[in-house]
């Protein structure tokens, strides 16, 4: 029973943060929910587990469990790398507006010291 | 084979981009080579360690500097977006190791004038190239037949960074995808952009340092990783 309650714990804390970016990624958050839910299905209806591995083609209900785990973990670390690249458009974005506005501030300042007409040079 | 030029060639209008990132030993070859045919020409100096920089702006360039090391694909919105911003009729990108001809862009905004197309691709294997390995060139080929499929655009160099294009068009580009994938990403902007295009010769020098700065066949694997990972990303 208390490994029962430690997973579901676990197993709901992976559903919220999938539903959180379901938005942003909704195929791997859509996986991650659905895999999430059947791993609770499996915790607390352990039999059924080797039911449907055999119905499944895999041997044991544990196979079945690890594989599910294994699904899980992938599509967490999915969500993670994804989000990181989003990161790095925001950095990207950031680092762009700074080198557009010294390049602005950097033409302004050799027009004032009288560089207009050589235009390439600014 | 005679290719026509344009008149909008020495217009005021055209802004050259070369993103560059470690590129002393050539940049300030490939900035003054463009800087005797065309007026403005914008270096996106993507956080180099050496010299690149101020090379580029002894050469003549207006050097844009990333406070970070982004990639080549952020370096060159970078560059489309300066340039617009700067009232550009017509954008050409520009590769800084050197592998290209200043008098090549000729033809390219030539082939926008006359066929009214926003984007005028430069096409190795229309035009020619001196010393490309088998490798590169299969790998060229593989990338081709890929960006046929995914884009449906009828192209025969999906990964040649001579371009032109007008206003129209680099308005149409939102280059998201910063590494080396974002050759691969234009072209789809470009499908999606429903705008004309042309393919045009062009002419690849490749020496030992364009080899060594070019596609790598890790990076083919990186732009199907990135397109693929990008579709599942809104």
């Amino acid at each position: 029973m208390i490994a029962q309650l430690f997973f579901t714990a676990l197993l709901t804390m992976i559903v919220l943060t999938a539903f959180v970016q379901l938005r942003q990624i909704p195929l791997v958050g859509a996986t991650v929910i659905c895999a999430a839910i059947f791993g609770g299905y499996l915790v607390w209806v352990p039999d059924h587990a080797t039911l449907i591995a055999h119905w499944m083609g895999i041997g044991r209900g544990t196979d079945l469990i690890l594989y599910v785990w294994i699904l899980i973990s992938c599509a967490i670390l999915l969500i993670l790398y994804l989000n990181a690249r989003q990161q790095f458009q925001v950095i990207t974005v950031l680092a762009r507006t700074i080198a557009l506005r010294d390049a602005e501030i950097s033409a302004n300042e050799i027009g004032k010291a009288g560089g207009e007409g050589s235009a390439p040079q600014l | 084979m005679t290719l026509p030029t344009s008149s909008v060639a020495t217009r005021d209008g055209v802004w050259i981009v070369v993103a560059a990132y470690n590129e002393e030993r050539l940049i300030q070859q490939v900035v003054s080579g463009l800087r005797e045919i065309y007026a403005h020409v914008a270096v996106v100096d993507d956080c180099s360690t050496d010299a690149t920089a101020a090379l580029a702006r002894a050469a003549g360039a207006l050097v844009l500097n990333h406070p970070v090391n982004l990639g080549q694909g952020a370096s060159l919105q970078t560059g489309l977006t300066f340039a617009l911003r700067k009232g550009a009729t017509h954008i050409v990108t520009f590769d800084a190791d050197g592998q290209h001809r200043p008098e090549e862009i000729a033809h390219l905004l030539a082939a926008l004038e006359n066929s009214g197309a926003d984007f005028a691709l430069g096409s190795r294997f229309l035009g020619r190239t001196t010393n490309l390995a088998l490798s590169r060139k299969l790998m060229l080929k593989a990338a081709v037949v890929f960006s046929r499929a995914t884009t449906g655009l009828r192209i025969t160099d999906a990964h040649n960074g001579l371009r032109a294009m007008t206003r129209r068009g680099a308005s149409r580009l939102q280059l998201r995808q910063n590494r080396m994938t974002h050759a691969s990403e234009i072209l789809h902007q470009i499908a999606a952009s429903k705008l004309p295009y042309v393919e045009v010769p062009v002419t690849i020098d490749y020496t030992q340092y364009s080899k060594a700065k070019g596609q790598k066949l890790s990076n083919a694997v990186s732009i199907l990783l990135e397109l693929l990972t990008g579709t599942l990303h809104r």
